[in-house]
């Protein structure tokens, strides 16, 4: 089948094939029960949507399906039907009442019986339910352009729909189903009919015109012309996200690789502002050789020119792309030069009228926020002081690009723009790179870029960390799916960061500086505040655990008993457990840990215990396995040294079961049972500082 | 394809798309889908299937067609800039139209006052809402009119700043709320409730 329509959106394209795929195989295998499974290939172009289906019967499969009647209770009389039972045969015709067996359902005893339901050749089936198949694909936006319950991203024009060589003809609004396809007629514009068939005969019709019906192949096309052509000019293969290939595979079916030019004037532009333009606006490709712009780039037409055009088509292209890039080129050299009029102090002193969110200050403010904020993170990471008049530069430029005409115009380049004009008024590489930098972690080509350095590292976490706090405040953290603020990818990117970077800190105290120093005028319930923002801050965290191929008891083991948001120390502790969880001392260990938390966790409020009451030699020995095993234990949990921690903490495994198996632990003597209730408690709070080994599933 | 060969330009020797982009005016509650056309990488001309207009579900689509003539001009004539295009044998473009262009420039970043043009939305605002309360077919062309004078102003004031974000929706259903009125009086929707 083909469904031929007006050009539909690359996106919509793009999703075709794999929705009709799982529609047909739902129909064939769930529906209509074929016993085997027919082999379906679905291909898209802009206008054309197209299935295969090999291996189809031409009759589906007699079956049996279970039909449920009445209750039995009212079913029978003396042995005979009853009028409910009568009522249900005559519906199904079922004449032999004695074939009717009962089924154990729920609600109680029901009648039943096997209804043989005949095959039906799979062509009536087929073109009687393809319109329904069409109007399943999840497309995300339709029209109707003459029948109102016919609707399309666009209006189809033509429906081919052959089934074992004939026409299988079916309706769908106007459009009759018939054995044609439309192909452009060699140096004409207009589109020829053609008959068909079958599938051979279709897809030579197709490839004579030079369309590329499998997105994949064309996909392949469009990469392979792009890396020959950059060749051909000595550029190196541009980079680019799938995304923006995906959808030029889906804006062409004749895709025409092609190389043009641009005025060598503008490489006096930033290159990354001319990429931007290039790629966003026009959907060409900049070209570069080591790093720098060259004055051309690649493009990609949708055309199949016949030999006596080719020379003036490609003419047409190459002067027609050239001169729309040309004016929008000649936009950003405009917008590039009145930036570079003035300095950044100029700019910064505008950000006081750009305003952040209302309630939360202009972006002038935020920059204030990011730098105090900046400074206390500075000092719990023990970064040098030297770093922090760098760090006091960096953010007081970190949004002044913003009230730029350059960002303004092309709002990709925030950041960008910042670094390009602090570097060329004289701030150092370092500071201007944390410009660019504090927006990151972004994904760009494929890859995931990080803050390069602790100097960016810092920038974004505080301006990461104000952006979720300040909302916080608002109490507008993200529910259900939308996340307007982008709230969760801020933290997420704060999380990524300490990861990447290993940065021992405790959100908790970075929260608690917050709202002490911040919006002080608002009489802020901090704890409520900090209680939200952590219960935020963990479920991020143990996402990115989860989508890091860490298992759900592993990071609740970590996380039940962690309250100080170190996601660093977290992680390790996650990480350890991952890899020795099934090792000896961790059981033995979580063993001890169950044995201990089964019989205290009643009496959880005993904090202490008096020694001289402890006496029994399983006493003493716990007591002073555990002094010395805390006194080794501590330094190693600072140093992060789970490996050396757990293999010290195992020494008191043998110890608590001696305990258990000699003592007594709920005895009559109310001081004794409370020392040693209290002890058990000790050791108990000082295993789950590591972790909480009763969550393990070992 | 058939109009652009007629004015020359034939679609075998260039690179023509229907690339998606649909149109959606809020102040008049009318939307469609369709594409901008391409003509080597220049937008030309722009097709909408409108499948709402006036706050009114249409029954059969509205296809509207809007070609760029400068643009295709341009094109045509090899010009980087409207201005330059050739007229006729002794003007240019420019000579006929570039005054208009500076004046009302500078009127509308430099002189258009945002009191007054508040003033002008809201008096226009109201007459169109008189004329539609008569609820009389004969009147409901002026009430149109009224209602794109007030689409105007209100453009004027968005396009210089001065309408604050919150301010913004307001606006918008008023104007809305004007063009349906004129769409249902039309359709008759109003005599039926």
């Amino acid at each position: 089948m083909e469904i031929g329509s007006g050009e539909l959106p690359y996106d919509e394209v793009r999703k075709i094939p794999a929705a009709l795929k799982n529609i047909l195989q739902n129909f064939f295998e769930n529906e209509i029960m074929l016993n085997e499974k027919p082999d379906i290939e679905a291909f898209s172009t802009p206008r054309r949507t197209v299935v295969l289906i090999k291996g189809l019967p031409l009759k589906s499969p007699d079956r049996e399906v279970e039909i449920v009647g009445p209750p039995v209770g009212i079913s029978y009389h003396g042995g005979a039907p009853a009028a409910p039972l009568l009522q249900f045969m005559k519906k199904n015709e079922i004449s032999d009442y004695k074939k009717i067996y009962p089924l154990n359902q729920k609600k109680g005893v029901y009648t039943a019986y096997k209804k043989r339901i005949k095959g039906l050749p799979v062509r009536d089936l087929l073109t009687a339910n393809i319109p329904a198949f069409i109007k399943k694909i999840p497309f995300r936006k339709t029209m109707f352009w003459l029948d109102k319950e016919i609707r399309y991203p666009r209006p189809v024009l033509w429906i081919l729909s052959i089934f074992d060589g004939k026409n299988a003809p079916f309706n769908f609004g106007d459009i009759k189903s018939s054995n044609r396809t439309y192909i452009a007629e060699p140096l004409s514009y207009k589109m020829k009919s053609v008959k068909i068939s079958g599938s051979e005969d279709y897809f030579d019709a197709v490839s004579s015109t030079g369309i590329i019906l499998k997105n994949g192949d064309r996909k392949k096309y469009i990469e392979a012309g792009i890396k020959s052509l950059s060749k051909k000019v000595n550029a190196d293969m541009p980079e680019y996200d799938d995304d923006f290939i995906d959808e030029i595979t889906g804006l062409t079916e004749t895709p025409y690789p092609i190389i043009c030019g641009f005025d060598e004037k503008f490489l006096s532009v930033p290159g990354e502002l001319l990429s931007v333009v290039m790629r966003k606006h026009q959907r060409f490709f900049p070209l570069s050789k080591n790093g720098s712009l060259l004055p051309y780039f690649a493009a990609v037409a949708d055309a199949n020119p016949a030999p006596s055009v080719k020379k003036s088509l490609e003419n047409n292209i190459k002067s027609g792309y050239s001169k729309v890039l040309t004016a929008r080129l000649a936009d950003a050299e405009f917008f590039f030069k009145e930036d570079s009029k003035k300095k950044p102090s100029h700019f910064v002193e505008e950000t006081k009228n750009i305003l952040f969110y209302q309630g939360l200050g202009s972006y002038f403010d935020k920059t204030k926020r990011i730098g105090e904020l900046g400074i206390f993170i500075a000092g719990k990471l023990n970064f040098p002081s030297g770093m922090l008049s760098d760090f006091k530069t960096a953010s007081g430029l970190l949004k002044f690009d913003l009230a730029t005409h350059v960002v303004y115009e092309f709002p990709e380049m925030q950041g960008i723009m910042g670094r390009i004009y602090a570097k060329a008024s004289k701030e150092s590489t370092e500071v201007s790179l944390a410009v660019e930098e504090h927006y990151y972690p972004v994904s760009k080509a494929k890859k995931k870029l990080l803050p390069s350095n602790d100097l960016s590292a810092l920038c974004s976490l505080s301006d990461k960390l104000d952006t979720v706090l300040s909302f916080v405040m608002l109490k507008k953290l993200p529910t259900g799916e939308s996340d307007p603020f982008y709230l969760r990818r801020a933290m997420i990117g704060v999380i990524e960061i300490i990861l990447d970077k290993k940065y021992k800190i405790n959100l908790s105290d970075v929260c608690n500086f917050y709202f002490n120093e911040f919006f002080k005028d608002r009489r802020l319930n901090a704890d409520e505040l900090k209680t939200s923002f952590m219960n935020f801050a963990y479920v991020r965290f143990k996402n990115h655990m989860l989508s890091g191929g860490y298992k759900s008891d592993e990071i609740t083991a970590v996380l039940t008993a962690e309250i100080t948001g170190d996601f660093y120390a977290s992680f390790l502790k996650i990480d350890f457990l991952s890899k020795f969880k099934k090792h000896e001392e961790v059981f033995e260990l979580s063993q001890a840990y169950k044995r201990i938390n089964n019989i205290t966790y009643k009496f959880s409020e005993i904090a202490g215990f008096n020694e001289s009451k402890l006496i029994m030699p399983e006493e003493v020995r716990l007591i002073s396995v555990f002094k010395s095993v805390q006194k080794n234990v501590v330094p190693l949990l600072k140093a992060g040294d789970y490996a050396a921690a757990v293999n010290e903490m195992y020494k008191l495994a043998r110890p608590v079961n001696d305990f258990f198996d000699g003592v007594m632990v709920l005895t009559e003597e109310e001081e004794v049972k409370n020392s040693r209730l209290g002890l058990l408690n000790n050791v108990l709070n000082f295993l789950k500082n590591f972790c909480d080994f009763s969550s393990l599933d070992l | 394809m058939d109009s652009l060969k007629s004015i020359s330009i034939n679609p075998n020797e260039h690179d023509i798309r229907f690339v998606e982009d649909d149109w959606e005016s809020p102040t008049l509650g009318a939307w469609g889908l369709g594409w901008e056309v391409w003509l080597d990488g220049m937008e030309v001309t722009q097709f909408t299937y409108f499948q709402q207009i006036g706050g009114v579900e249409l029954s059969k689509p509205a296809i509207e067609i809007t070609y760029g003539l400068e643009r295709i001009a341009m094109f045509l004539q090899n010009k980087d800039s409207v201005f330059d295009l050739q007229w006729n044998d002794s003007f240019k473009y420019g000579d006929i139209h570039k005054d208009d262009e500076l004046q009302f420039s500078k009127y509308s970043f430099e002189y258009a006052d945002g009191e007054i043009l508040h003033k002008l939305f809201n008096l226009y605002e109201a007459e169109s809402k008189k004329l539609l309360s008569f609820k009389m077919k004969e009147l409901v062309k002026p009430a149109y009119e009224y209602c794109l004078k007030c689409s105007h102003a209100f453009n004027m004031l968005d396009a210089r700043g001065l309408i604050s974000v919150s301010e913004r929706m307001n606006f918008i259903l008023k104007v809305r709320a004007l063009a349906e009125g004129c769409a249902r009086l039309y359709t008759g929707y109003a005599d039926k409730g």
